[in-house]
């Protein structure tokens, strides 16, 4: 069943990444390179160690999901990198950003917009599950801290989760980042259970 | 390699869930980057014995226990690691007791549980519960934090993100 349903996961978050990474190469109009998809099954408590370490600073998107079920996207970024999404979203030479203003925010915020609605999007088109992200969330700090935001609610019912993470680079910028996706329990089985009807 | 001057310590990293206690004077206890994660943090000076749990939720009811996240919810951590540090020989009413993290990470909707908060009102019943007073707190706020315990010496010192680490105790 667990294999099943991995599979199944990984199967539909490849599907909405695609699409989410096509979305952004439009609103940055560069190509965006998918360059690792990788989806495994890791102990909550261990994944701020996959970006650094707890202590590593970060600027990360967060988006809830809601509707069907819930669950959490999370786009995490070193802040240099952040600070050239933020110059290439505005149109900036590279280097003018070197801090996180409320509109690098904003734009930030925006691209997390982009991304969420696309990935949900065509996982709801593959399922016919009803799937919306929230308002973006844009936040600095120390990657654990960030991470807590979604490991206390992950954590209530088990140890560990499915983590997809997908690193990405636009072509010909100096941008890259990981975007990552952890299901609920209750998002899971309703994927799962939409795709078996 | 040993340094001149200075003494080697092992450093305990507590993960999320997770805790420790010690009475062997180079040991550093340690939580970092908690969000709205809470430290407990408790410390008998006269003993040097020390504990410190790194709890996420704040209440049991909420979820299960588990073998890998023992100390994940306050109400069950915080009577854990009193009890195993009066077992290394820290006395109750010596105790030096010490809140850290419980921030709220998230300022808009978003936010729908309000961990951090619940946290630290979890924390302070839980000690209210034993009869023990807390002697700091370092709670709330919006940014992330570590904090370390010295076992040999008390000393408590907190980190924010992107500052430099400041002493909080001893």
């Amino acid at each position: 069943m667990i294999d099943a349903t991995a599979s199944e996961w990984g199967h539909l978050v490849r599907l909405g990444t695609e699409r989410a990474m096509a979305g952004l190469s439009e609103m940055i109009g560069a190509e965006i390179e998918v360059a690792d998809l990788e989806l495994t099954r890791v102990p909550v408590s261990e994944i701020s160690n996959l970006f650094g370490g707890p202590e590593t600073q970060a600027v990360g998107i967060y988006l809830t999901v809601s509707g069907s079920a819930d669950g959490h996207l999370m786009l995490m970024y070193e802040p240099r990198i952040a600070y050239a999404f933020i110059d290439l979203l505005m149109g900036d030479p590279p280097g003018a950003t070197v801090s996180l203003s409320d509109m690098g925010r904003s734009a930030l915020g925006e691209m997390g917009n982009i991304i969420g609605a696309f990935f949900l999007n065509a996982i709801s088109d593959a399922t016919g599950l009803s799937l919306q992200p929230s308002p973006p969330e844009v936040m600095t700090d120390m990657a654990g801290a960030l991470f807590d935001v979604v490991s206390s609610e992950v954590l209530m019912d088990r140890d560990e989760t499915y983590l997809a993470e997908t690193t990405f680079r636009a072509k010909g910028h100096d941008v890259s980042g990981v975007f990552m996706v952890l299901p609920t329990d209750a998002l899971l089985d309703t994927l799962v259970a939409a795709k078996a009807a | 390699m040993a340094v001149q001057g200075t003494e080697s310590v092992t450093e305990t990293t507590l993960s999320l869930g997770e805790w420790a206690v010690s009475a062997d004077p180079t040991s550093v206890l340690a939580c970092l980057g908690l969000g709205s994660c809470v430290a407990f943090i408790v410390y008998d000076a006269t003993r040097h014995v020390g504990g410190m749990a790194h709890m996420v939720l704040p209440d049991s009811s909420m979820g299960r226990v588990t073998e890998l996240t023992p100390a994940k919810f306050v109400d069950v951590a915080v009577p854990l690691v009193v009890e195993r540090v009066l077992a290394l020989g820290a006395m109750r009413h010596r105790l030096q007791v010490h809140l850290v993290g419980g921030a709220r990470m998230l300022t808009g909707h978003a936010d729908r549980m309000h961990i951090g908060e619940r946290n630290v009102e979890a924390a302070r019943q839980a000690c209210r519960g034993l009869g023990i007073a807390i002697t700091s707190e370092d709670v709330g706020g919006n940014t992330g934090r570590t904090v370390r315990l010295h076992v040999g010496t008390g000393e408590l010192t907190l980190r924010g993100a992107g500052a430099p680490a400041a002493r909080l105790a001893a």
